[in-house]
């Protein structure tokens, strides 16, 4: 092939690609991944993303089934109406602006870009890039315009384990990707735990939140994430045993930086006299390799297919990301376990269930030298619990438990207007229940509603403020179309 | 034979095209105009279908390994009854199945109404029109969800590979079903009903369950599967217009009884 043809074949495919999404009608353009394998949605999700057995094998088999499609893009809107508790509506913010700016109003959350899929028999790619809000809004703290999103490249060779066939029965991959965890094919992973969809009005939420889920259990799980790379190795030995070890580091400007554009990682070069950042410990700060690991033993029989796993990361952050001393950083050991059910019969009914806990202890130092924790050692244990419920996959229901408790310290875990803590105490649980409606299998509507039982340590007058905990409960209504 | 430069430039263009969006969309697209062969059962008179026949089996043991056991098992015995067993299942039968999915696809591409601005970007790039999901006709929902992107892109020799493949791997033992009271099941299976007007299952299906040719085979498929299927014909969701009419008068206790004893079958 010379050159010119590849230049020919460029540059019509990318007036095609645009001519494609521009004019197709809706139903006529579909997700990358179910145009390459002529699957419907189904056969890999209960409920995207949830995974079925078929669609973990997909996703371990990096990506490669199927064949490679000439214009590999999706697209994804996520709009939401949000009802707030009394507390996100009347309390200002310390500089007396509204806290919630999208509350008790329709707003478009995201839109995300999906692209890739196979690209050889053995390597294939999860790309997602997202923004914010629509139109691009570039201005507000909250939305930086185009940003990569959960993004993955897989490598994958098959061998066989000779355990009762001769056959391949086993996959080793390498993997490169921006978020930790989202390489899990199970849905008790923070990445991809429910609820699925970044809702994102202005539920402040508990103030604390395990290391590997960065930012707590509302949205995507990460929404502090995609500001590191890993590379890392498994093994998926027999359709049983799962191993994994993942290398995290901040890409400061490196060759990878494209995985974590427009995420607000900091410009390698120090600024002078820079001080810490406002935001406590943005992972985009670690110093060194944080190595993340996962071993999990999985069973499928008849219909049913269950998980049970262990995970953990350890990580040093520095205190201050321009500084980048070694000598002053926080030090976090996460590690937990986890479990999932499924029962796909789909004769009407489809259940799942899945769970997880983490412990996590910490060595705050630089913070105690600096005033902003009293103590250096700290501890958090999270669990969150959910069932989910889906008929003839068009009527679902998914109830879910949190609670995060840890450590106290009136310093690390401040009063504060709103949102803070009058004790000084993280312990924080709430529910949360969620309807949903899938008339089309690219289209679901849901219904979502969150219930705090205590927050930040207590449930009345929780932050000191004469705020109560039922306060912060949420209504929410959210579509996600994806085409 | 082709040189060196062919097979490596798409290839290499292919990995970069995952680094860089547009590149991607670019170079996977040349790299994929290679046109679906549609399932012609004819033997290869041409040198390039004397080749793919020649590399049929290599390529449907490495599609086993990679994706028909994602579902099906690496030996063709399936875990989920929602897949069927395929382990000693006639390759004839398979080839048939496989060719009706391919066909569908086909036909059904066929059928679908460009718009002048999609077939003028088809002539100038000559991509591919894949076939969508949406076009689907809803018969068999369930193969349907998996099976039309699997068969879609099967030439005629991969799937008679892919069959022989199944075919000679052991057959799963008889057990017992859940549901469903194998006796009645294996009385009707073998002797049918003459008050009702039904004919024995046997007469076709074998004494042994084994089946022949185009006939499959039931001994020891997932009793799930079965009386599903028999729902699915008997209702006209899967088309199969022999057995529709032999099965009007069954009931979903029939269903069950029958699809009891043939997972009992060895």
């Amino acid at each position: 092939m010379t050159l010119t043809r590849v230049a020919r074949w460029l540059a019509l495919s990318l007036a095609a690609g645009a001519a494609w999404i521009g004019l197709s009608a809706p139903a006529q353009a579909i997700p990358v991944f179910a145009r390459q394998t002529g699957h419907n949605c189904q056969a890999c999700h209960i409920s995207y993303p949830e995974l079925t057995a078929y669609g973990r094998e997909f996703k371990l088999n990096g990506y490669t089934f199927g064949e490679a499609q000439p214009v590999p893009l999706a697209v994804a809107l996520m709009a939401e109406y949000a009802k707030v508790g009394d507390n996100v509506n009347h309390a200002p913010s310390a500089n007396g602006a509204k806290v919630c700016t999208t509350c008790n109003e329709f707003s478009l959350d995201q839109w995300s870009l999906f692209y890739g899929g196979r690209i050889t028999e053995n390597l294939g790619v999860f790309g997602q890039a997202s923004s914010g809000g629509f139109p691009l809004d570039s201005g507000s703290a909250c939305c930086n315009g185009f940003a990569a999103d959960n993004t993955e490249v897989r490598y994958v060779r098959r061998y066989s384990s000779g355990i009762d066939t001769n056959e391949q029965d086993s996959v080793i991959g390498l993997l490169l990707n921006n978020n930790a965890t989202m390489q899990d094919v199970w849905h008790s992973a923070p990445a991809w735990r429910f609820p699925w969809f970044p809702y994102n009005a202005g539920n402040l939420g508990p103030i604390a939140s395990t290391f590997i889920e960065s930012g707590g259990p509302n949205g995507f799980g990460d929404m502090a994430g995609h500001r590191v790379v890993g590379a890392g190795a498994y093994a998926w030995v027999h359709k049983n045993w799962y191993a994994e070890l993942t290398l995290y580091r901040a890409p400061w400007g490196g060759p990878f930086s494209f995985l974590t554009y427009g995420n607000g990682v900091r410009d390698p070069a120090p600024a002078p006299g820079g001080g810490p950042s406002s935001a406590s410990y943005p992972s985009d700060n670690i110093d060194g390799w944080a190595p993340y690991y996962r071993g999990a033993y999985s069973k499928d029989w008849g219909y049913y297919s269950a998980e049970v796993g262990f995970s953990g990361i350890h990580a040093r952050t520095f205190f201050d990301p321009y500084l980048r001393d070694s000598r002053q950083t926080q030090s976090f050991t996460d590690y937990g376990i986890d479990g999932q059910f499924q029962f796909n019969k789909n004769e009407p009914w489809i259940y799942s269930i899945a769970g997880s806990w983490i412990h996590e202890t910490n060595k705050l130092n630089p913070l105690v030298a600096n005033n902003m924790a009293t103590t250096s050692d700290h501890s958090l244990n999270e669990f969150n619990i959910k069932g989910t419920a889906y008929y003839d996959r068009v009527y679902g229901a998914t109830l879910a438990y949190y609670s995060i408790s840890g450590t106290s310290d009136p310093l690390l875990y401040q009063q504060g207007n709103p949102g803070g803590s009058a004790t000084g105490s993280p312990n924080s649980s709430y529910w949360m229940l969620e309807l949903n409606y899938v008339p089309i299998q690219d289209m679901r509507f849901s219904l979502n509603y969150q219930a705090f039982t205590k927050i930040n340590g207590g449930n009345t007058n929780f932050d000191g403020l004469g705020n109560n905990a039922v306060g912060q409960n949420l209504l929410q209504f959210a579509i996600w179309w994806i085409y | 034979m082709e040189n060196t430069m062919t097979r490596i430039a798409p290839r290499a263009a292919k990995v970069l095209g995952g680094l860089a969006l547009a590149l991607m969309a670019g170079i996977a697209a040349a790299a994929d105009d290679m046109p679906a062969t549609a399932a012609a059962p004819a033997a290869p008179t041409t040198q390039a279908g004397i080749l793919a026949a020649k590399l049929a089996p290599d390529r449907a043991h490495t599609m086993v390994n990679k994706w028909c056991s994602a579902c099906h098992g690496y030996n063709g015995i399936s875990v989920a009854p929602t897949f069927p067993v395929l382990a000693g299942q006639n390759a004839e039968y398979i080839v048939q199945e496989l060719t009706y999915f391919h066909n569908l696809t086909q036909d059904d591409r066929a059928v679908t109404h460009e718009s002048p601005w999609e077939q003028w970007i088809i002539n100038i790039t000559g991509l591919r029109r894949d076939y969508r999901y949406e076009d689907a006709p809803r018969n068999e929902p369930r193969a349907w969800d998996f099976m039309k992107g699997v068969a879609r892109d099967l030439d005629a020799p991969t799937m008679q590979a892919l069959a022989d493949y199944f075919a000679k791997q052991p057959p799963i033992a008889g057990r017992p079903a859940a549901t469903g009271d194998a006796a009645k099941g294996k009385a009707l299976y073998l002797e049918g009903d003459s008050d009702r007007g039904l004919i024995a299952c046997q007469s076709c299906h074998g004494p042994d369950g084994k089946g022949q040719g185009p006939i499959p085979r039931l001994a020891g498929q997932h009793a799930d599967y079965v009386s599903l299927q028999l729902k699915y014909i008997q209702s006209g969701i899967r088309n199969v217009e022999q057995m529709q009419a032999l099965i009007t008068n069954l009931n979903e206790t029939d269903f069950a009884n029958l699809a009891a004893y043939v997972q009992s079958l060895n």
